[in-house]
């Protein structure tokens, strides 16, 4: 765990309250996430968590409140301060969300071709290394549908690191992956985090990579339609005053 | 389970303890029916001492049975029941103390009334209508983007869509334009033979084709084959939030998906539709031959002179709307499509109706001001 309590505060949500037309999933949200810091957004099935991330990363405008990236308010941008906003940060979907179209590596040169004026070879060889980081070396010329799981979440991963973002979303990492491959991904996460500088913030059921990997915790609840608990997760396993979030987050434990 | 009838009172009972199967509820079921219609039986007695345990079955097999005797206005009685989980059961799927079954307790119907549904369906087209100008703002801002940006402009992807829009369409469009040739001057030399002047059925094809069939089968064509395609491609990539990843990575869907496949539909299609024209004379030719009173150069000369250049011009004029139009509304269509495998076939069928509204539409609109427009420019039509 990286002590990140006097870092700058890079992504800042100010009373936020997200729904769709009518119906509000979650109200006056208030939290902060501090530069190389690995930010774990929590909750029960259907408490709003993937729409939380995606307010976060500009996907859909909320009912009230702000959200600041790097100090910028991302509610009130125009289309070309949202798209400047956005090659600021790099998103991990749950699918993977590669163009199914593209090799992997002309998926990695996609925003490389958009936004830098370099030449077919340097995009070609970045891309390369970004593959490689992610442990995909070899796999430069296969298409999405002729990699397994895991890997086409490797390389989701690889292409948001793309431009080099300093901050990193993911949508449920682990879901569909078995526990070794979960584990390696965590394990990629924490070096990442460590070599890139990044700071992530992560939308997970998975309580394993809650406690290895997480430094902050906010824990989302249907009922109050607001956060219940926010912490370091593994302080609020044992000593969070609120019975439920001792039993969800004790969950791990029983799967021995 | 045994049935029998006293004082006007049905009793089952002797059911056996783990429930029942669905056949022998059914077995069962037919028993009843027949002696709830035969008899005047009032009521109902379901003796159940001997259930100890309910499957769902079971649960079908009562429901049907009080279905039964609402219509038939039959009350029953449940006695001896041991499980107090399944006298709560029984009162959760509609049976009340009195004997009585509801129906409606747990069945809600929708009722759909034009009237009550207007607003939502008027605010509901304003909103597509404000979504659709919104797309095509998008569109036509990437493309004032590529004309200062050409160097952006991917090739690659426009002769990718060219080859498989334009170049595999050939075939198809030869053949439907042949026959729609063939078609019309067998329609036409019959008529036009009554008054001697089964000649000038080459006018009739040549016109009939370059100027209305040709772009109109073409248009068809493309819409089965590339407008649904983009719409389905779209549709699929943005239920695989293919199109959301291209959003936060500060990328134009508009520009990357929308605008190359455009570009490529409205050069291949007036190719297309020369095409067409072409096969639709040929077609004409073939049949006109064998049954008219004329020769190949006669019938070829006669064309030649039917056709002026601005009749090819409306007919590449025409493909070329036609194309825009086409890719638009299946570009469109794609990026409305709900996230699931049902809302890409939607988006597809909507795609192709809504393609051949326009495009008959935007024919008609051609048809009737193209000869003044061109006039405006000096061109005799």
């Amino acid at each position: 765990m990286k002590n990140t309590e006097n870092s700058k505060i890079v992504i800042e949500v100010k009373d936020l309250t997200i729904g769709y037309d009518d119906f509000v999933v979650l109200t006056d949200l208030n939290f902060s996430i501090r530069q190389g810091e690995i930010f774990i957004i929590l909750g029960g099935s259907g408490c709003g968590k993937s729409t939380v991330l995606k307010h976060l990363i500009g996907l859909y405008d909320p009912l009230k409140g702000d959200i600041l990236i790097k100090g910028k308010s991302m509610v009130d941008a125009s289309e070309t301060e949202k798209s400047a906003l956005c090659r600021e940060f790099g998103v991990l979907y749950q699918s993977g969300a590669l163009f199914s179209s593209l090799t992997l590596e002309e998926n990695i040169a996609v925003p490389l071709k958009e936004f830098t004026d370099l030449s077919d070879n340097v995009i070609n060889s970045v891309a390369k290394l970004k593959l490689s980081l992610v442990g995909l070396k070899g796999y430069e010329k296969f298409f999405p549908s002729e990699i397994s799981g895991g890997m086409k979440k490797r390389a989701g991963l690889a292409r948001a690191l793309a431009l080099d973002p300093e901050i990193l979303f993911f949508d449920e990492p682990s879901a569909g992956l078995d526990p070794i491959s979960s584990a390696e991904l965590d394990k990629l996460i924490l070096e990442l985090r460590d070599t890139l500088g990044c700071t992530m913030v992560i939308v997970t059921h998975e309580l394993d990579s809650i406690f290895s990997i997480g430094d902050n915790v906010i824990i989302l609840d249907k009922k109050i339609k607001g956060i219940i608990e926010s912490g370091d997760p593994k302080y609020l396993k044992d000593n969070s005053k609120n019975e439920w979030v001792r039993e969800f987050l004790n969950r791990s434990n029983m799967r021995g | 389970m045994k049935l029998e009838i006293q004082n006007s009172e049905l009793m089952l009972y002797d059911f056996s303890g783990k429930g029942m199967s669905f056949i022998e509820m059914q077995k069962c079921y037919d028993d009843i029916q027949r002696a709830v219609t035969k008899s005047s039986a009032k009521s109902l007695s379901f003796n159940l001492d001997n259930i100890e345990s309910t499957n769902y079955s079971f649960l079908a097999f009562i429901i049907s049975i009080g279905e039964l005797c609402q219509a038939k206005k039959v009350r029953i009685a449940f006695t001896n029941i041991k499980d107090e989980k399944f006298s709560d059961e029984l009162k959760n799927i509609g049976f009340d103390l009195s004997g009585n079954y509801k129906a409606e307790s747990f069945r809600e119907e929708k009722y759909f009334s034009l009237v009550q549904n207007m607003d939502k369906t008027v605010i509901s087209f304003f909103e597509n209508f404000k979504k659709f100008i919104g797309f095509l703002g998008e569109v036509i801002e990437s493309v004032f983007y590529y004309i200062i940006h050409p160097r952006k402009i991917d090739i690659k992807e426009i002769t990718y869509y060219m080859d498989k829009s334009g170049a595999d369409a050939i075939p198809i469009v030869f053949l439907i334009c042949f026959l729609v040739g063939l078609i019309l001057a067998f329609q036409g030399i019959v008529q036009m033979a009554k008054f001697g002047l089964s000649v000038y059925v080459a006018d009739l094809v040549a016109l009939g084709m370059i100027r209305e069939m040709g772009p109109l089968m073409v248009a068809v064509i493309c819409i089965g084959r590339a407008g649904s395609a983009y719409a389905a491609e779209l549709g699929t990539m943005n239920s695989a939030e293919e199109i959301d990843a291209m959003v936060t990575m500060g990328l134009k869907p508009a520009r990357s998906l929308v605008l190359p496949k455009i570009i490529a539909l409205s050069f291949v299609v007036p190719m297309l539709v020369m095409i067409g024209d072409l096969a639709g004379v040929l077609g004409g030719m073939a049949i006109s031959l064998p049954m008219g009173d004329f020769t190949l150069i006669q019938y070829w000369n006669r064309t030649v002179a039917s056709v002026i250049p601005a009749n090819l011009l409306e007919s590449l004029i025409k493909g070329f709307i036609f194309a825009i139009i086409i890719a638009i509304v299946g570009c469109y269509r794609g990026f409305e499509a709900d996230k699931d495998a049902k809302g890409v076939g939607k988006a597809t069928t909507s795609s192709v109706v809504t393609s051949i509204v326009f495009v008959i539409l935007a024919d008609f609109f051609v048809t009737i001001t193209l000869p003044q427009l061109l006039g405006l420019f000096g061109i005799s039509y």
